[in-house]
């Protein structure tokens, strides 16, 4: 039921982010039809699995996902194992492992911490990709996490240049007590979502993983100033819109007497 | 997959209206009426569960009797359905589902009403001070006065909604008063990103207190709580926030791309070994 999924989506996107993973096995629950296409449309915040072979963390979603197990992007091996599990074609394996490589160099640059895991997966023309990256910080009462999800389909043509799709959204969380001193809470979360189209030389097949890493790097740059923008400037804005910290008569005699010295240095010029 | 049972399914569909976030309840039922799609079975459950997000939301209802909206709030219902204005001194029946006000009926005299007055016009003249859409009423309950103020901001053309709802009590016999100041904000732009505070007060005031120093100390409180709250803002921002990602990496360069990921794959991929 198309109009079902509509109003679901319409849904998860007004009920408080705070509560995504609890609000979506509500109506997942309500609609089990909607099940699929509800857990690959709605973004939740990336969970942590640790590869039994390299000992090393990966992150888990839709996309790595088959049945109830999930590959690790460091060994290809499904956890709990499953032998006929998903994989990459070997191609698409090694371009994968690359990717992982180079992301995890970017994660350490920018993130200093955190754990990064790419997926890609064969398409008829080409080859879809997800990159993800969480990092989670504790520090001076705030608790606080970033998680990048970064989805591309590749479609790949004759002439040596394939075009890049980039859906992103970046989760954003950040909870903890308005000061140090009161039992008070405050949670600012949620998620933007940004949408990117590229084509780009492919020289080779490595050169896919520094074109899909310079689209990361460049939406990352946008999401993350927006984030900032709406999180700490605009819900603060809506704060203040709602109750103003200052008095509202002092705040109206001071707009008056600015005005009136406005009219006076006008007419003053018109003279 | 099996059908979860009608019950279950009803409080499925309750628990997820109930968030709605200011002034976007229309739309959150019709979403949550499409999936549960049981119109009639949904229609019986309503009315609780708009009951509880009213109160909860200090909603605001046209009445007859007056040009000024009537808060929906714990401290105003004095019989289930039933609810009272103290200003316009009306006693009134609510149905919580489409906020139609029927029933009315005049208040009876109460010993407490000077001292209520009191404090409505301290809380009306604070409400002009600081809130630029608020609305707040003062009851004479029995367990003490309760100060209840909410106001909201809807622009949806902006993709926001906001609400600051204070609901305070004041038991003049022991010099206490209690509060509880929560924020709902809603920014739904390419996204959704919301604020949600709450904030508990208790103060100790010399119980003789008069209805201006009752007030003072909740405009005090509440001043405290909000300057409190833009430093935890700029704290958020200039602390957590860059501790999770750097805007640049420590070399104040872009990634070179080439270098991190090209020239490995490249050979890795060609079937060369690495030098």
């Amino acid at each position: 039921m198309p109009e079902q999924l509509d109003c679901a989506l319409d849904l998860m996107r007004r009920l408080p982010p705070q509560h995504v993973e609890a609000n979506l096995a509500r109506v997942v629950d309500l609609v089990p039809d909607l099940t699929e296409d509800l857990l690959s449309s709605v973004d939740q915040p990336l969970k942590t699995l640790t590869c039994a072979a390299s000992g090393r963390a990966y992150l888990i979603c839709d996309y790595n996902r088959d049945g109830d197990s999930y590959r690790s992007p460091w060994s290809n091996e499904y956890d709990p194992p499953l032998p006929d599990g998903a994989v990459p074609s070997p191609d698409l394996r090694k371009l994968e492992e690359a990717a992982n490589a180079a992301f995890d160099t970017y994660r350490e640059l920018y993130f200093e911490g955190g754990v990064s895991s790419v997926y890609m997966w064969d398409l008829d023309e080409g080859f879809a990709c997800v990159v993800l990256i969480k990092k989670t910080t504790d520090a001076e009462g705030t608790s606080a996490a970033w998680d990048s999800i970064h989805v591309f389909e590749v479609v790949e043509h004759q002439n040596r240049v394939a075009h890049y799709k980039l859906t992103s959204t970046v989760l954003l969380s950040l909870a903890g007590s308005t000061a140090n001193d009161t039992p008070g809470s405050i949670n600012l979360s949620g998620s933007l979502t940004r949408q990117e189209e590229k084509d780009m030389v492919v020289d080779d097949k490595g050169a896919h993983v520094a074109n899909l890493g310079r689209m990361v790097e460049d939406m990352e740059f946008k999401l993350r100033d927006a984030l900032k923008n709406v999180y700490f400037d605009k819900t603060r804005d809506i704060v203040n819109d709602v109750r103003s910290e200052r008095d509202l008569a002092a705040v109206a005699k001071e707009s008056l007497m600015r005005n009136e010295l406005f009219a006076k240095l006008s007419a003053r010029k018109a003279h | 997959m099996a059908d979860a049972p009608e019950a279950d399914r009803i409080e499925l569909a309750t628990s997820l209206l109930v968030q709605a976030p200011p002034g976007e309840l229309a739309d959150v039922l019709n979403d949550v009426r499409v999936l549960f799609d049981n119109d009639e079975e949904l229609q019986e459950a309503l009315t609780p569960a708009l009951a509880k997000y009213n109160k909860d939301q200090h909603t605001l209802v046209a009445v007859p009797w007056t040009d000024a909206k009537v808060i929906l709030c714990d401290a105003a219902e004095i019989d289930e359905g039933r609810f009272i204005d103290p200003i316009g001194k009306k006693a009134f029946a609510i149905d919580h589902v489409d906020l139609s006000v029927s029933a009315e009926d005049d208040l009876p005299e109460d010993d407490h009403e000077a001292d209520r007055e009191a404090l409505q016009t301290g809380l009306n003249a604070y409400l002009k001070s600081h809130y630029p859409n608020g609305t707040g009423a003062v009851y004479a309950r029995d367990d003490g006065f309760h100060i209840v103020l909410v106001d909201s901001k809807y622009n949806p053309d902006n993709f926001w909604t906001g609400r600051w709802r204070s609901a305070w009590t004041w038991n003049a016999d022991e010099g206490h008063l209690t509060g509880v100041v929560r924020i709902l904000v809603h920014y739904y732009e390419d996204g959704n990103v919301q604020l949600a505070t709450e904030q508990p007060f208790d103060v100790t005031l010399p119980a003789d207190t008069d209805a201006a120093g009752v007030v003072k100390a909740i405009r005090k409180a509440e001043g405290h709580y909000h300057e409190a709250l833009n430093a935890k803002y700029a704290e958020m921002n200039e602390s957590a926030f860059r501790l999770l990602r750097r805007a640049l990496p420590l070399t104040k360069a872009k990634v070179d791309w080439n270098k991190i990921a090209k020239y490995k794959i490249g050979s890795e991929l060609a079937g060369k070994h690495e030098p």
